[in-house]
């Protein structure tokens, strides 16, 4: 895995991934899960305001969920910011992995931890 | 290193894509990414093209930020810097704006940006979209195709091989969603909005908050351009569906505060 500092230009491949091994513990599940789901918690990232830390699941080689575990809500306008920030990421970053659509449009997204977090998780996933 | 309870940092036995590759990097106050598709994503050649893009755009931040006290634009803005004293791409800039509030009709106006502020220059909405193009250019010719997202506007930058980029428009009223998609080999995709965080558009007209319109997206052949499109449409509020109909070579949505649609594509 390689260590990435927020900033620094980073490498992420793309769809081809074929997953190595499965998260699942039981045969009904693994059955299901013969494409193998598997998710990935990227390091946690400092803010002003508390860590940013990312989680990704990944499907067939492909993203099919990110999502933020922990990101800042040390009062009521953090987390009204981050309520509207933090979802766009997540669907940006499915959209950009998935087989349907590669990228999404929207309104300006902003954080740079998220985007360090986020890079974390993708090197682990190995995409 | 911190990390939740169920992290699985274990080594992957697939092979990378060899025609896929992206890059991300935070520059300019938003994520930016790369995406390149096509044989040679992976040549060194892109690899150094790509850094020179990032680089690029470091270099335009460093001149236009409002927020570096040191910068042109932020010495111009001060009054301690004329604009007959600033470098030439500072100046081009500057016309670009004015082209840009008199196609706009006023609705986009670097001089107007912020409700009841003072009406200093503020290239801000348009450097994002110039800088982007113009990081972008030294992408070209290099065989992939390449899709450069920043912060959720994205330009295509065709390459030897034809690739259809599939673009999906996030839904405003609700973020976990798609709205619709749009297939792009080549040009530009602006979505702005007024729920964002640090985007809060003003209607110039009115000097107040820009209401009516949840969303604005604007596809067309120039992402400069259709980015001041979107931001304009957005300030104009529902009086954009006339607007819109004036913007030959693009096509667009608009989501409204109801959470109905318009949609438009108009020939060249």
């Amino acid at each position: 895995m390689r260590k990435i500092v927020i900033g620094s230009a980073a490498t992420v491949s793309g769809l081809a991934l074929l997953l190595a091994w499965q998260l699942s513990t039981n045969d009904t599940d693994a059955a299901e899960a013969a494409g193998g789901e598997t998710t990935f918690v990227g390091e946690a990232k400092p803010t002003d305001y508390g860590d940013v830390q990312v989680q990704i699941t990944v499907v067939d080689g492909k993203i099919t969920e990110a999502k933020a575990l922990t990101y800042p809500n040390t009062s009521d306008v953090d987390k009204k910011i981050n309520a509207r920030a933090i979802p766009v990421l997540e669907e940006a970053t499915v959209g950009s992995q998935s087989a349907d659509f590669e990228l999404v449009s929207g309104a300006t997204i902003t954080s740079n931890a998220y985007v360090g977090s986020l890079q974390d998780a993708l090197d682990q996933a190995g995409l | 290193m911190t990390s939740g309870p169920t992290v699985h940092a274990r080594p992957t036995r697939g092979q990378p894509d060899a025609g896929h590759r992206a890059w991300v990097e935070h520059v300019m106050s938003m994520p930016v990414s790369v995406h390149a598709r096509g044989a040679d994503a992976r040549s060194p050649q892109v690899d150094e093209a790509v850094r020179a893009t990032f680089a690029e755009l470091h270099r335009i931040e460093d001149v236009f930020s409002k927020f570096r006290p040191t910068s042109e634009v932020s010495r111009v803005r001060a009054g301690t810097l004329r604009l007959d004293e600033c470098s030439e791409e500072v100046q081009r800039v500057h016309r670009l704006c004015l082209t840009a509030r008199e196609r706009t009709r006023g609705a986009f106006d670097a001089w107007r940006t912020e409700p009841g502020g003072p009406e200093l220059f503020d290239p801000t909405g348009l450097v994002k979209g110039w800088a982007v193009v113009r990081a972008s250019e030294g992408l070209a010719g290099l065989g992939p195709s390449f899709a450069v997202d920043a912060g959720g506007d994205i330009v295509v930058v065709p390459g030897d091989a034809p690739h259809t980029w599939t673009i999906a428009i996030e839904d405003p009223a609700d973020r976990t969603r798609v709205r619709a998609r749009v297939r792009v080999a080549d040009g530009g995709v602006a979505t702005s909005g007024v729920a964002a965080r640090g985007r809060h558009i003003t209607d110039p007209r009115t000097g107040l908050a820009a209401e009516g319109l949840l969303s604005a997206t604007v596809v067309g052949p120039s992402l400069l351009w259709a980015d001041v499109f979107a931001t304009a449409v957005v300030a104009l509020g529902p009086d954009a569906v006339d607007f819109v109909e004036t913007l030959h070579g693009t096509s667009g949505l608009l989501v409204r505060s109801d959470g109905s649609t318009h949609t438009w594509a108009n020939p060249d």
